[in-house]
């Protein structure tokens, strides 16, 4: 199944998945000689090789229970966690031998009016990469590794889920995606995260961060929580996703919140009360994909299946949902929306070894943690984004990227901006950044060469992108060369690289007006109205701008007071985002008049001739 | 073609226009405008550490080592003090400038030359005997150390020889004595009247939660004849020090034997007062030996409890647990993030904005790094009111303790009675015919003198009626990593951190406590009044009571012993000290009591 064909599903059905696979699995095999030995006890996707009928079991109970989907018993399947059990160079296999098995099962009940489907499961295993506990690309292998033997053994879709590090979504997310264009069958992917009692994810993600986070890849069809918690618990952020999420929402509670009594957890959720809350989330929220996690029973499911039976097609619930997404970028923690109200977003410029001294003395001193440090304080003065630039003469810029980015990326709580003319630099930057970011940036001015190297990477790992308005002949200047410019780039972009007209931020870039150069005299103004174009052009687009170039070679207090009326009016004209230092920037009534006056002038260039 | 010629260019008039204007911005203005000395005094006042060292090497220009840190950013620690004490600074944030002025005495301390008197006093300081609470106490070696005092910091349970003996040893201008229970004020009185018999006339001060200025200053100032004094905070004893070095203190020493002579009478009249009051005592006396019991009912069913004996529970959930966690007592009470000084809104802000996210980093780690490992003791155990005595049985035969009363144990504790519980063995509910019982345990509990004459003991049936009741008895740690990550935090002068951490395994303890409370209702049966808030269970919102020793209605930690006898938390790795305390720190335990009329009361 594609995801296109479980989109069309979706618009017919609310889809249920089966139940708790793991404490079924408990019940059927319980002697050493079940799981193939004493060493292996415990070790549940072993059994797919040493006693294929306990799984089987499971799958009939919950198809008989009336189920669409069920899951692969392979949650653990990773090398990475098999090799706790010595069976590391097995994953393949027992990924494969788990399809097999559940395809078996599901197409013994498949009739023409109930078509029975599969999904591989692909948990999280037992490391967390933004905790350093393993690197992204070994965890991409693994995943790799994982999907090859899913697909090859028949499912019909993928479920990465009960995730607790969108950095370890990510990487499973690149493994399934390489999988694809290495010439596997192209399946659905669902991705499910656990949102921990606490109300975050484990890292401390919160809901919105990670929809802003997941929402960018297209491969990724359905999107929701499972586990931790009962459905009651989920309320809050079904809600949440029901209101925001594009993608179809996926929901799938564990029975209840475990009791943990004599070190053994009870779930105690009846299927009534199952049935009363997921009841209420398709009908009255709009979730389209429904199943039980952890302590649900074939009993319990049924009661899912009943709900889906009962829902009229054309309901809320069967497509109808109206949601309202704002494009955003995220960090780890929490997302930040690219146009706010009131405008602009504020992108910290200190981050940068070429733009401030004290960054770039950080960076000579290998200070990293004072580099943290120096983000933290532009959270403090009222930056939304930071920008990072660790590029400097003479310096390992991979080295260096990969140093600072595994530490703002847990220490920072603001989304980044990776700034770099190294395409393996951002690669490596991406790879440890767990939220959404954006890659700063393309440009033409070798043709289509930049694009090229970037835009994959922005879409292997969800990155918007900053185009600066610059092709063959340099810098454009003009109102209307900068539009052609952003034209071209967003056709591009759009057209060949499959990138989303929101995922774009232009900037029209800026020449001083300090100079007094004739041929600058009229720059801020082209600036201002190439954003109003390329605004009214492509309305889900964002703008960006330098801001401070246009004050260039001006004494100080001028150029805080020139900055401040230039941000005035090209937030006017619809800029979303400015390189700004938050700190000296002014609300234009901080400013006196006559100086306000003079900089609107300069601006708009309203000299005043004589004919002599 | 004529010549075309600009009169007026916006950019010559910006240029000339700014030309002598300094750079006007938001806030940047104000702090790039100080002086050198301001900047170092508003680093301690912000807590800014970070680049601490290049103001301190432009600022040793001009001034010593000595003058950087007593002229400089002493007078920014007092600020801090004067903010704190009316409270519109934070603790959080005063341990974050006490943080910065270690830094800055890092720095300049190599830079010192060791000349005389360079140290401004040297303090003993000790939580005493019997008391194991320290965070009060060392935030005193905190404000001091950093403002340039030596502190000898004894630790908890420090006898009193002791304290005297390190006094001697380091020369010490005073000493500081410190404790939270009740109970330690007591033992400060006894202290200070031993150093009297011994003629130690070294200046005192005293802090803790259970203490008043006027018990100090009235009680306790007669009972020593060296100066004596009440610290409310840290920065009191800031102050204090101060006083001595400066001579102060001789002069109000004399001040006080002035008035000490004129209150002579009023303690005479006090007598008088007192010796009133123990004739009133002496005649409620009286009355409770007639009133041998309050009207609570007699007749309330008792419930049947799924085991008999008592279990250990590890594993537990933090999630599980932290439901239950009080965080108004822990975000006001243990960090002291006051409502005093401040806004409504402005105090949701700070909550939402940094409060309440710190508290999520914090939980985050503990669980990362397992410094919480909670554990649980409980059982229950037969019973029967004798008067104000509380008796609890075991069976006769030593063997049937440890075996059959284990196998009475139900399969699977559920938490809300859902699964079945294994019959209990005889129509009583009793684990064993009534004739095979002893006696293993007996509580003295006090009786009101007044009100309603309510003891303990009255929540349950008594000896006389032949029935037999049940009471619950509960052991909760979260274990002494706990403690010995905190102060291991505070070794390394991580301050808050230190107080964020401390705060949070102590609320944690509380929280397992509830938590466990919660259980034992809900395996009794009694759960149904459960209050649905959880913020309401703080506040009793339930059937039944949990009483810790130490208490109103059950004072004698003594007791603590016996609740040792019944469950033996040993192993869950507690201990109890001399004094009776439970090790480690962050441990509680409690008797649960099933009567609905059970709720605290006082005893007077």
């Amino acid at each position: 199944m594609t995801g296109k064909e479980l989109l069309s599903i979706l618009r017919y059905k609310i889809l249920v998945f089966d139940g708790a696979t793991g404490t079924s699995l408990q019940n059927q095999a319980s002697n050493p000689e079940d799981f193939g030995g004493e060493d292996l006890v415990g070790c549940n996707e072993y059994l797919n090789i040493s006693c294929p009928s306990a799984p089987e079991k499971v799958h009939r109970s919950f198809l008989e229970a009336g189920v669409d989907v069920v899951e692969t018993n392979s949650f653990g399947a990773t090398s990475i966690v098999l090799s706790e059990y010595g069976l590391g160079d097995r994953a393949y296999e027992i990924n494969r031998a788990a399809a097999e098995i559940a395809c078996r099962t599901a197409s013994g009940y498949t009739t023409a009016d109930h078509l029975r489907y599969v999904a591989g499961s692909m948990g999280p295993t037992t490391k967390l990469p933004s905790l350093g506990h393993i690197e992204f690309d070994p965890m991409k292998e693994a995943y790799k590794e994982q999907a090859f033997g899913l697909i090859d053994g028949g499912v019909d879709l993928l479920i990465v889920e009960t995730c607790q590090d969108l950095l370890q979504t990510k990487a499973a997310l690149a493994a399934i995606q390489e999988c694809f264009a290495e010439g596997r069958r192209e399946v659905a992917v669902i991705v499910s995260i656990t949102i921990e009692t606490m109300g975050t994810m484990l890292m401390g993600t919160e809901m919105s961060a990670a929809l802003t986070t997941i929402e960018p890849y297209d491969i990724v069809t359905v999107f929701g929580m499972n586990c931790a918690t009962g459905p009651k618990e989920m309320e809050e952020n079904i809600r949440y996703l029901c209101e925001n999420s594009p993608k179809p929402v996926f929901v799938m509670p564990n029975a209840g919140l475990p009791e943990n009594v004599g070190g053994k957890a009870c779930y105690h959720l009846t299927p009534d009360e199952l049935e009363f809350w997921m009841h209420r989330y398709v009908t009255e929220f709009g979730v389209s994909v429904i199943g039980g996690c952890c302590g649900t029973t074939p009993e319990h499911i049924s009661r899912l299946v009943r709900i889906a039976s009962a829902v009229d097609p054309g309901s809320i619930a069967a497509g109808g949902r109206s949601y309202d997404y704002t494009p955003s970028v995220s960090s780890i923690y929490s997302n930040v929306a690219l146009h706010l109200d009131p405008p602009p977003v504020i992108v910290g410029e200190r981050c940068n070894a070429n733009g401030s001294k004290k960054f770039k003395e950080l960076l000579l001193a290998e200070d990293y943690d004072g580099m943290v440090q120096l983000g933290k304080e532009q959270m403090k003065e009222g930056a939304h984004i930071l920008d990072l630039c660790v590029a400097y003469v003479g310096r390992d810029e991979v080295r260096d990227m990969i140093e600072v980015m595994k530490r703002f990326n847990t220490q920072v709580a603001l989304p980044l901006m990776i700034d770099s003319t190294e395409h393996r630099v951002i690669e490596e930057a991406l790879k440890r950044y767990a939220g959404r970011a954006i890659v700063n940036s393309i440009n033409m001015e070798d043709g289509e060469e930049r694009m090229k190297k970037v835009l994959p990477l922005c879409k292997k790992y969800g990155a918007a992108v900053i185009a600066l308005t610059i092709d063959e002949t340099g810098m454009a200047k003009t109102r209307d060369k900068k539009f052609d410019v952003a034209k071209r780039i967003h056709d591009i972009a759009i057209g060949t690289y499959g990138m989303r007209e929101e995922d774009l931020i232009y900037d029209t870039l800026t020449f001083t007006l300090g100079s007094g150069d004739e041929e600058f005299r009229k720059a801020g103004l082209e600036t201002i109205e190439a954003i109003r174009m390329i605004k009214a052009a492509f309305p889900r687009s964002h703008t960006l701008l330098g801001v401070s170039n246009a004050s260039f070679g001006l004494n100080q207090s001028a150029r805080h007071v020139l900055n401040s009326v230039f941000l005035h009016y090209a937030v006017e004209a619809g800029l979303d985002l400015a390189i700004v230092n938050a700190q000296k920037i002014m609300p234009l009534y901080k400013i006196d008049e006559r100086g306000r006056e003079i900089s609107r002038e300069l601006i708009f260039d309203e000299r005043k001739f004589e004919t002599v | 073609m004529p010549d075309i010629k600009c009169i007026y260019d916006p950019l010559v008039e910006l240029m000339n226009f700014y030309a002598d204007k300094k750079a006007v911005t938001a806030q940047e203005s104000a702090v790039s405008q100080l002086s050198l000395e301001d900047k170092l005094k508003r680093r301690i006042v912000d807590g800014d550490r970070i680049g601490i060292d290049n103001d301190l090497k432009k600022a040793l220009n001009t001034y010593s080592p000595l003058q950087i840190i007593n002229e400089i950013l002493l007078d920014g620690m007092r600020v801090v003090g004067e903010l704190f004490g009316s409270g519109q600074m934070q603790l959080p944030f005063v341990l974050q400038s006490a943080e910065t002025m270690k830094t800055a005495v890092k720095y300049l301390e190599p830079l010192m030359e060791r000349v005389e008197g360079m140290q401004k006093g040297v303090m003993v300081l000790a939580t005493v005997k019997g008391d194991v609470h320290d965070i009060g106490k060392n935030l005193v070696d905190i404000i001091l150390t950093n403002n340039g005092y030596k502190v000898i910091n004894l630790g908890i349970k420090v006898p009193v020889e002791q304290i005297i003996e390190a006094s001697g040893m380091n020369k010490a201008d005073a000493i500081g004595m410190s404790g939270l229970l009740v109970k330690s004020t007591v033992i400060m009185k006894e202290n200070l009247e031993l150093m009297e018999q011994r003629g130690i006339k070294t200046p005192v001060v005293l802090g803790g939660a259970a203490l008043t200025r006027k018990y100090v200053e009235q009680d306790l100032r007669r009972a020593y004849t060296g100066y004596l004094s009440y610290a409310n905070d840290a920065f009191d004893g800031l102050r204090f020090m101060e006083d001595i070095k400066s001579g102060k203190a001789d002069v109000q020493d004399l001040k006080r034997v002035v008035t000490s002579s004129s209150s002579l009478n009023k303690s005479l009249e006090l007598n008088e007062v007192e010796t009133r009051n123990r004739k009133s005592e002496a005649n409620k006396q009286n009355l409770t030996a007639v009133i041998s019991r309050s009207k609570v009912r007699r007749d309330v069913p008792v419930p049947n409890p799924p085991f008999w004996g008592s279990v250990v529970m590890e594993d537990l959930k933090l999630e599980k647990i932290w439901e239950y966690l009080n965080e108004v007592a822990l975000i006001r009470g243990q960090w002291q993030f006051s409502k005093k000084g401040r806004k409504e809104d402005e105090y949701n802000n700070l909550l939402e904005t940094e409060i309440l996210p710190l508290l999520g980093r914090l939980k985050l780690r503990v669980k990362r790094e397992k410094i919480f490992a909670p554990k649980v003791v409980y059982g229950y155990f037969p019973c029967q009111a004798d008067g104000n005595d509380l008796i609890l049985y075991r069976p006769k035969d030593e063997e049937e303790l440890y075996g059959k009363w284990k196998s009475i144990r139900r399969k699977q504790a559920t938490g809300d009675g859902r699964e079945e519980a294994e019959p209990a063995p005889s129509a009583s509910g009793l684990p064993l015919p009534a004739s095979d019982l002893t006696e293993w345990v007996r509580f003295q509990f006090p009786r009101q003198t007044d009100e309603r004459f309510l003891c303990i003991s009255d929540f349950f049936r008594s000896t006389d009626s032949g029935e037999f009741d049940v009471i619950a008895v509960q052991a909760v740690t979260v274990g002494q990593r706990a403690t010995q990550y905190t102060k291991e935090l505070f070794e390394a002068g991580d301050y808050q951190d230190y107080l964020y951490l401390h705060g949070l395994s102590v609320e944690t303890a509380e929280a397992l406590a509830e938590y466990w409370h919660k259980i034992v209702r809900t395996e009794l049966g009694i759960h149904e009044k459960d209050a649905a808030e959880t913020k309401r269970l703080f506040a009793q919102g339930y059937q039944g009571s949990r009483y810790s020793f130490g208490y109103p209605a059950c004072p004698n930690l003594e007791d603590q012993q016996k609740i040792f006898e019944l469950l033996k938390p040993e192993r869950i790795s507690m201990t109890l000290t001399e004094e009776f305390q439970l090790v480690p720190e962050q441990s509680t335990t409690a008797i649960i009591v099933h009567h609905p009329d059970a709720k605290y009361f006082n005893i007077r």
